[in-house]
């Protein structure tokens, strides 16, 4: 009984280790009910609490599911799983008697694990996920073991575990991955992951200077471009309606230009977080759109569903816009009122005789040389933003340089838009990769100048740092309490385990995660096969059954391998000592115990006869006796091995 | 299920072992339980749920789980494989009572944990420790005298995880005997014995006789026998001799108690030898067709009760 006690606990144990996760995402009562039903069990092993009626059971159950569907109504997913799984966990709990109930309680938990892993999937978490497969398998063995103690179940668990793992990899590789689900998934993920919005007014963009959050993550085969020279292209807005610039116009898709990618164009993989929209960030000018993307006449990419889970894109861009055809009047339009001294100031300008260039050069002259500052924290705008921001704050963010930038261009009669999107990337040493976070958003102005959509980047005068070392410079910094020096080392070590950590988030992300349909056949064409043949498929079958043959083989050589018992170092030392006299022509007998071989060895080898004599007292002793010297006798056996005979 | 009667043999004859043994892969076998054919369901539901959300890490976490329950089937395997039966004895029992099937196990290389050994209803289990051995005792229930055959023993392991069973069906040459029911005897009084009143020994025999002295003890004397107080001392077993005024030797004849049938003779018989040998006289027994000497001691009583247990069933 006392030994049932433990088992149930020990399988408790488990359960509350995998179940952890779970507790701050089900309902407050779920928890509290899990909880109690646990306490309520214990309390029946170890203080003889009664066992609740079989009416009160099934009560409970019925309660518990009503509570469920009245909770999560009609949308049935796998939050309502979820609960109804942990409401099961708790009653079942409170009914366990026989080590079958305990061994349907291990298996819920093994089940409660993997929708762990439908909630999360960060490297923390998921090695949080194989520490609780380790718990219930360890308590799956404690439940067979018939033993009291707990660790060798626990290595036992962990042997298995670790044996398991390379099978598990093999299977991992080789199971045929499908595109899309089997059925619908109903997406309860939360919706406006922070990101920028589709449309660009006054601290839209500022709003995410701060976020730390990976937008996405680009490996470059060859060397990075310069950091100043990284445009990554998001959206491109064609309108303004006074506050706020948006995309009106249609989408129009461009035909992928099928010529071998120009000179100058860099190649890139490109892993994006899930946002939730459609749009796929790319370098400057994308060359043609990856696999479940297209490309739009504006030279950006969109993917053809939301992108609701972590992507990844091979890309090629080219820095260069290519000629265009001439803009429409829309690409000049501003709306009829409003924002009178700006359209002033452009009239002026164009009035003087000034060129599209021309126009350019005077608006980031203004910027320049008109005391503008740049700052996170413009101050609220109201009316007219594009006159207050130009001639009374001065103050302002990439998007109020951007935007007044456009307003001027196209009040002056060039065709002008605003492209959202990131600017730079922190370079992770550790990877090789850059990772480029909310934080490097940024918009800017393309204008036509020349038969081409050119970039013009206002910023790029007002504060050329923003380019060069991320926003991060002008984040303002809050007091520290350590020196300045001790504060630079702190954040130093503090960046160098960040950038470690992203590394092998990344790494996780790349192999684990991303190991889609496409890089399943990408890896069966680097290694020369096609599985879609009937020999590509043999072989296949074959590499996959050497493989399992490779993995079980060798698991079963070692779990079949009789272990050697500890070290006997007194047979060890006699074995020697015997050695050493076999070699000088005194083998002792098959049968013969150590005191006839002794006398003997006296009767042939007068000269050896008080060594030997002593050497086997001793051994005697240390075998045979209670008193024994081991550390005598090992020295005795070293004296004799010394010896010149 | 009933199977023709070659196939019986055949399968008889792969199970038939000799002692010492060592279990090997010809006489194990694996397959899942009933809680590992569950188990399958709970994995192809999770592959399942897998392949819809297209979620990596719940197919890892499938595949990691798959594989640990296919190797716990080698873990299961390894631990009955290279077990060694050294030995088996079966005491002999009165019939009714439970028969003790005494099994020595060594554990070979490896450590062993939870085997369990079933021999029909009788079922324990024993774990070992690398290279240790160790005993391990069965109450094996009786219900009829005679030559006892263990019949099919099943070494069995579920260990590690339950999800596999491993078992070996064994059909050892070990035999025991099943001494009669023995009838309780109060009193060897003239009541049960035929022959009025002829003086072989009966008369007033008390419990024990007078007490005579010590001497060395030998193995037939048996275990009520041994004088504690005197083996105290350090320089061996002696037995308490007893030395009672009446000529305590007794010959029970089958002629001559008094009984209404062929079986209730038998346990009559055996009932009296019982007793005789609980108060440590001289008993001899005459059966017809054999006789055997008047004699005490464990040694004694079991070769009265064995030719009383091996009489044909019929008269």
């Amino acid at each position: 009984m006392i030994h049932d006690k433990r088992r149930f606990s020990v399988t408790l144990l488990a359960l509350a280790v995998a179940f952890a996760p779970h507790l701050p995402r089900v309902p407050g009562f779920v928890g509290a009910f899990v909880c109690l039903a646990w306490g309520y069990a214990l309390g029946m092993q170890y203080r003889g609490w009664p066992v609740p009626p079989r009416w009160l059971r099934a009560l409970l159950a019925l309660g518990c599911l009503a509570l469920v569907l009245f909770t999560y109504g009609r949308s049935f997913g796998r939050d309502a799983g979820v609960a109804l799984l942990s409401l099961m966990l708790g009653l079942k709990a409170v009914e366990s008697k026989s080590v079958r109930d305990m061994l349907a309680l291990l298996f819920l938990a093994y089940f409660v694990v993997v929708t762990n892993v439908l909630y999360s999937q960060t490297l923390v978490m998921s090695a949080y996920m194989f520490l609780s497969v380790l718990a219930v398998t360890a308590a799956l063995v404690h439940l067979h073991s018939g033993e009291s103690r707990i660790l060798p179940d626990l290595r036992r668990g962990g042997l298995l575990l670790a044996q398991s793992l390379p099978l598990a990899l093999l299977l991992f590789v080789f199971f045929p991955r499908l595109q899309g689900a089997l059925w619908g998934v109903h997406d309860e993920r939360e919706e406006g992951v922070s990101g920028f919005s589709e449309t660009l007014e006054p601290g839209s963009v500022a709003g995410l200077s701060l976020s730390r959050e990976v937008a996405f993550r680009v490996d470059f085969p060859g060397f990075i471009p310069e950091r100043n020279s990284l445009y990554w292209r998001g959206l491109v807005l064609d309108s303004f309606d006074g506050q706020t610039w948006f995309r009106e116009l249609p989408f129009e898709f461009a035909q992928p230009r099928n010529a071998p990618p120009p000179a100058g164009s860099v190649s890139y993989t490109l892993t994006m977080e899930p946002h939730n929209r459609e749009w796929v960030f790319a370098l400057d000018l994308p060359v043609s759109a990856p696999r479940g993307t297209v490309l739009r006449s504006d030279q950006t990419l969109a993917s053809l569903r939301m992108v609701g889970a972590r992507v990844r894109y091979e890309l090629v861009s080219v820095p260069a816009p290519p000629l265009s055809p001439v803009p429409g009047p829309q690409w000049e339009a501003l709306p009829e009122k409003g924002n009178g001294r700006a359209r002033e100031l452009a009239a002026r300008w164009r009035s003087e005789g000034l060129g599209p260039r021309g126009l350019v050069e005077a608006v980031l002259g203004l910027f320049r040389d008109g005391g503008f500052v740049y700052t996170l924290r413009p101050g609220a705008m109201s009316v007219d933003i594009i006159d207050q921001f130009l001639f009374a704050t001065r103050q302002g963010y990439c998007e109020h340089y951007s935007s007044a930038m456009a307003f001027l261009l196209r009040a002056a009669g060039v065709p002008a838009r605003v492209v959202v999107g990131y600017q730079g990337g922190e370079q992770n040493p550790m990877g090789g990769y850059l990772i480029v976070r909310q934080s490097d958003a940024h918009a800017w102005v393309e204008a036509w100048i020349d038969g081409r959509w050119q970039r013009v980047d206002p910023t790029s005068v007002v504060a050329p740092q923003r380019l060069v070392t991320g926003v991060e410079t002008f984040v303002p910094q809050g007091e520290g309490v350590l020196p300045p020096e001790g504060l630079r080392v702190m954040r130093r070590v503090g960046r160098f385990f960040q950038l470690g950590w992203d590394a092998a988030n990344n790494s996780w992300n790349q192999w684990v995660l991303g190991f889609s349909h496409e890089r399943q056949r990408s890896l069966w064409e680097r290694l020369g096969v096609d599985p879609t043949t009937r020999s590509g498929a043999g072989k296949l079958a074959v590499i996959l059954a050497l493989g399992l043959c490779l993995v079980l083989g060798g698991v079963f050589g070692f779990m079949l391998r009789a272990r050697r018992g500890e070290r006997d170092e007194v047979a060890f030392l006699y074995r020697r000592f015997c050695r050493r006299l076999a070699r000088l022509g005194l083998p002792k007998g098959p049968a013969e115990g150590p005191r006839d071989y002794a006398r003997r060895i006296g009767g042939l080898r007068p000269d050896l006869k008080q060594a030997v004599r002593s050497v086997v007292d001793a051994y005697i002793a240390v075998r045979y006796g209670v008193s024994g010297d081991p550390a005598g006798f090992k020295r005795l056996v070293d004296e004799f091995m010394g010896r010149k005979m | 299920m009933i199977l023709p009667r070659f196939i019986r043999n055949a399968i008889l004859a792969r199970q038939r072992a000799s002692l010492p043994l060592r279990l090997s892969r010809r006489r194990i076998y694996v397959l899942p339980t009933r809680a590992g054919t569950v188990f399958a369901f709970f994995l192809l539901a999770m592959l399942v749920a897998a392949i819809n959300y297209t979620n990596n890490l719940a197919f890892l976490l499938t595949f990691l789980l798959g594989s640990i329950s296919i190797l716990s089937a080698i873990h299961a395997y390894a631990n009955l494989a290279g077990l060694e039966v050294e030995s088996g004895r079966l005491f002999p029992a009165f019939c009714g009572d439970d028969a003790r099937l005494q099994l020595f196990f060594r554990a070979g290389g490896r450590e062993r944990r939870r085997i369990s050994v079933r021999v029909g209803t009788a079922e324990d289990s024993v774990s070992l420790s690398a290279g240790a051995g160790r005993e391990l005792d069965l109450n094996i229930p009786t219900i009829k005298r005679g030559v006892f055959p263990l019949g099919r023993l099943v070494v069995a392991t579920r260990y590690p995880l339950g999800l596999f069973r491993a078992w070996s069906p064994l059909v050892l040459p070990v035999t025991g005997v099943v001494y009669p029911r023995a009838l309780a005897v109060e009193s060897l009084d003239r009541h049960h014995l035929g022959g009025d009143g002829d003086e072989e020994g009966l008369g007033a025999v008390g419990p024990s006789g007078e007490f005579g002295g010590v001497r060395p003890y030998r193995p037939e004397d048996g275990m009520s026998r041994i004088s504690w107080k005197a083996s105290a001392r350090g320089a061996g077993l002696f037995a308490k001799e007893f030395r009672s005024g009446i000529a305590a030797t007794l010959v029970f004849d089958w002629d001559e108690v008094h009984s209404s049938g062929y079986e209730e003779r038998i346990s009559l018989l055996a009932g009296l030898v019982r007793e005789a040998e609980r108060l440590g006289l001289c008993y001899g027994l005459r059966l017809p067709g054999l006789s055997i000497e008047p004699g005490s001691g464990a040694g004694q009583a079991h070769r009265c009760l064995e030719a009383l247990a091996l009489l044909p069933e019929r008269p």
